[in-house]
């Protein structure tokens, strides 16, 4: 049983099909990338999985469990963390309250101090400005607290929009170097990136995107090398 | 100065209940960005409902002045969760102007169900509520067991209809059992129904300086809205929910993706506002012991500039709004000829206007008010 199948999925905006019949798997432990460019309904399938938008037609399995017609909330309830584009920090919070916030969910209250110094030790710039207004963090910092903040909820499965968008190369190498930290650590990551480049570096398997299709699967190495992809995603 | 600080207090007094109706006006918009506009009615209802309350039963007074303060809220807050559910729900991802529509709509309802529901009509007034939870249940079922009119899916849940019927229900019940309280009382005979005030309090006036007094009724109006508030903020600034009432200010889907309910959040924050309306309402009553079906417009308006003066969407900014509104409008009151004065017309009601003035003033040279952020485009 895989820890997140996508089965025959399509996504429309009114009359606009953003996704057109999808299907993948993602299994326990793995970093599976969704790859391809603007606008091929990469953000789409991952709203739809974690029931931010809901599907024309298709399945949404999590662990064997049909989550396709839950709400967002239920689906968070069950392990599964989307980490959005645009970060979806709240602004208008502390960085503390943002990151308890995140723990909404967790049954388990006496542990979550411990969390929140395990949290803060993987991101130290947070800890920093814990007591500082969200809204004041820099693009990278509000992009750790974004991470963070799913790191509290502690799902089994995260979903990762663009992590590594708008930062500067060092903060993407800290990016990358802490996602693959946490997979190491048993998470599972579905990450959709447009630096196909480094999301190909630390996942074990990806597919390819083109306007609501998957034109290419196969393990990260097998896209590294395939010539077509490396045509239109790695620049040459 | 004596003259000054009587009116004051008398000012603060009416501000404290403008301030805790302008609280559900923000508190709604903040989170669903909709003006409810029946926080006015929701007002009059929490008076009505005290009112049947305080004839009806004959406790200790220590008792009956908690119980004619919370029955109202608690009944104020079910109509809060039932106009949620039946009104602005449904029209959830629909364009603002639809939801605004329908809350105007609410409004004029409740105002006139109230109005009709005197004397010989009482009976058809419960009579259609009756009618109304007996559609619910049967719209319920229908679903249910027939997929008829809509199909059942996984999200429909019978539950969600139980609090709207039930208030109906409860609603209806009242009503039905009011009707020879209501001819006792002379309903039809006058206007408006008298607040039963010295069933609950003795009015006592204390000394405070000179001529200045502070009657005991004005020192409760401000222990109940002093408290009331303090509660509200630390609910607010305190507690998850109301960490998540403050992000869904922010963002929404987010606040979802932190799996929290946010139906629920904004269920709790019409329970929040539509209570506060409601003990508005007692203890205006208790105050201006005139009870009509259309006595919540006035202030539900007023409350609502209030909560625009202050800044829409911001807590502090309802409470300071009303305050100023009311205190402002007591001067008024104060510097306008009134009938006992040498003129012998009676300028008073023109203080009415000052709310308007103040609107005006606020929308001319800061339309997002004291504590509003700036609007800005979404990027
Ligand atoms: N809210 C919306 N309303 C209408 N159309 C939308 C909406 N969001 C996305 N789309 C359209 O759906 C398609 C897929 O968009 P999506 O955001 O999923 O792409 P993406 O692969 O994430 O692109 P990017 O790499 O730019 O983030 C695009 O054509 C886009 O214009
Ligand atoms: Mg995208």
């Amino acid at each position: 049983m895989s820890m997140l199948e996508v089965q025959d999925l399509e996504v429309s905006y009114g009359a606009i099909r953003a996704v057109k019949g999808i299907s993948f798997t993602v299994e326990k432990g793995e970093i599976v990338t969704l790859i391809g460019a603007n606008g091929a309904g990469k953000s789409t399938t991952l709203r739809t999985i974690s029931g931010l938008l809901k599907p024309q037609r298709g399945k949404i399995l999590y662990q064997g469990q049909d989550i396709t017609e839950l709400p967002p909330h239920r689906i968070v309830e069950l392990g599964i963390n989307h980490v959005p584009e645009g970060r979806g920090i709240f602004t208008n919070l502390t960085v503390w309250e943002n990151l308890m916030l995140a723990t909404y969910t967790r049954k388990d209250r006496s542990r979550i101090q411990e969390d929140f110094e395990q949290v803060f030790t993987i991101f130290p710039r947070l800890k920093e400005r814990s007591s500082q207004s969200a809204g004041t963090l820099s693009g990278g910092e509000q992009q750790m607290l974004s991470v963070a903040r799913a790191l509290m909820t502690k799902g089994e499965v995260m979903l990762l929009d663009e992590p590594s968008m708008g930062l500067a190369p060092v903060l993407v190498d800290e990016i990358f170097r802490i996602l693959r930290e946490i997979n190491r650590q048993g998470k599972t990551i579905l990450l959709v990136e447009q630096n196909a480049y480094r999301a190909l570096e630390i996942a074990h398997r990806g597919y390819v995107f083109e306007t609501g299709n998957i034109v290419y699967a196969g393990t990260a190495s097998e896209l590294q090398n395939n010539e077509a992809v490396k045509k239109a995603y790695l620049g040459g | 100065m004596e003259t000054f600080l009587s009116q004051l207090i008398f000012g603060l007094q009416r501000g404290t209940i403008y301030a805790l109706i302008a609280l559900g006006y923000t508190m709604v918009y903040g989170v669903v960005r909709l003006i409810n506009f029946a926080y006015g009615e929701v007002f009059m209802i929490g008076a009505f409902v005290s009112f049947f309350l305080v004839n009806a039963v004959s406790l200790p007074q220590p008792i009956l002045v908690v119980l004619a303060l919370l029955v109202p809220m608690v009944t104020c807050s079910l109509l809060g969760l039932a106009m949620d559910a039946l009104a602005y729900r449904p029209l959830r991802q629909k364009p603002r102007l639809a939801a605004l529509i329908t809350a105007i709509g609410v409004s004029f309802f409740l105002s006139n169900f109230v109005s009709y529901s005197s004397g010989e009509t009482v009976r058809s007034s419960a009579v259609a509520s009756f009618l109304l939870a007996g559609f619910l249940i049967l719209y319920v079922l229908g679903v249910k067991v027939l997929n008829f009119p809509v199909k059942a899916t996984p999200n429909f849940k019978p539950i969600k209809f139980l609090i709207p019927t039930v208030s109906l229900l409860l609603i209806g019940y009242i009503f039905w059992i009011s009707k020879d309280l209501l001819t006792e009382l002379r309903w039809k005979g006058s206007s408006f129904a008298s607040y039963p005030v010295d069933r609950l309090i003795v009015i006592e006036k204390i000394p405070l300086y000179k001529s200045v007094y502070i009657t005991n009724i004005q020192i409760m109006n401000f222990v109940v809205s002093v408290l009331l508030m303090v509660v509200l903020s630390y609910l607010v600034n305190r507690t998850m929910t109301g960490m998540a009432m403050r992000a869904s200010k922010n963002n929404k889907d987010a606040v979802a993706l932190m799996g929290v309910n946010v139906n629920r959040i904004i269920s709790v924050t019409f329970i929040i506002g539509t209570a506060l309306a409601g003990a508005a309402g007692v203890l205006s009553a208790i105050t201006y012991p005139r009870l009509t079906a259309f006595m919540g417009v006035q202030p539900g308006l007023k409350a609502f500039i209030a909560a625009v003066l202050g800044g829409i969407g911001s807590i502090e900014g309802a409470m300071l709004g009303g305050i100023i509104m009311g205190v402002a409008e007591q001067f008024a009151i104060g510097l306008l000829p009134s009938s006992y004065g040498p003129s012998r017309i009676d300028f008073t009601p023109l203080a009415d206007g000052v709310a308007f003035a103040i609107l005006i003033v606020v929308l001319l040279l800061r339309p997002q008010g004291i504590f509003g952020e700036p609007p800005r485009e979404k990027l």
